[in-house]
């Protein structure tokens, strides 16, 4: 398996994950946890539903599944997608090659 | 075959404060492309990641944390918080003690229970983590 191949999927730096959840303007909380950074987002809805773990171990890194999971659950989708775009050159299910 | 999957978290308050958490419940665990292990905690609605098995306590230890800091910073309380994911007071003493269970009887989901990984951890000091109200 190569890089370029579509089974790779790409996945997303914790800075960058982080930056996308504080951008969504809802983060009304921040705070660590040993490794952990807590983020609570002001919705009115049982905690459960807006609270957000980032573990900072190993790469520092979350693969796709999670990080795709991560933001469905949050709406977070749209934002996600596009820096997948940007950065990863990875969109509609493939990565971008230039012809 | 008769299966028990116990779930049960165990609170203690001191002047309405939380002091402390016991707690045992299931969770499941995936091998990421990356090589981390992903684990999921649907009975707190929580994800969180670790580095394999031996970092995977440390890992839920935070998450545990980090749901009672904000069920009682920004919610409705843990016990509350936790009735909202399904979990149900079967034992209340004074203000002190309560006991939570979140046992099904549906033999399926007793069955699906039952391939998750049981993790028990007490959690100590809270009180001294939240800030004084």
């Amino acid at each position: 398996m190569t890089q370029n191949s579509d089974d790779y999927y790409p996945s997303i730096d914790l800075e960058s994950l982080c930056e996308l959840i504080r951008n969504s303007g809802k983060v009304i909380d921040e705070f660590k946890v040993g490794d952990t950074t807590v983020f609570t987002l002001g919705e009115k809805v049982s905690i459960a539903k807006r609270t957000i773990l980032i573990r900072w171990v190993g790469d520092n890194c979350y693969d796709f599944n999670q990080a795709t999971s991560l933001a469905y659950k949050y709406k977070l989708m749209p934002a996600l997608l596009q820096w997948f775009e940007e950065h990863k050159l990875w969109k509609d299910g493939a990565y971008i090659v230039n012809q | 075959m008769e299966q028990n999957v116990n779930i049960l978290i165990e609170i203690t308050r001191e002047d309405h404060r939380l002091v402390s958490v016991k707690t045992i419940m299931p969770t499941w665990n995936r091998l990421g492309a990356d090589g981390k292990t992903y684990i999921s905690i649907p009975f707190l609605g929580l994800e969180t990641c670790s580095l394999g098995d031996n970092d995977t306590d440390k890992a839920f230890e935070e998450a545990l944390t980090a749901f009672c800091i904000v069920a009682e910073k920004h919610g409705l309380g843990l016990e509350s918080e936790l009735e909202f994911l399904g979990w149900t007071l079967v034992e209340k003493r004074d203000d002190t003690l309560s006991l939570l269970s979140n046992n099904s009887t549906n033999e399926s989901i007793v069955a699906a229970l039952s391939t998750g990984d049981t993790r028990a951890i007490q959690l100590n000091h809270l009180d001294s983590i939240l800030e004084p109200v």
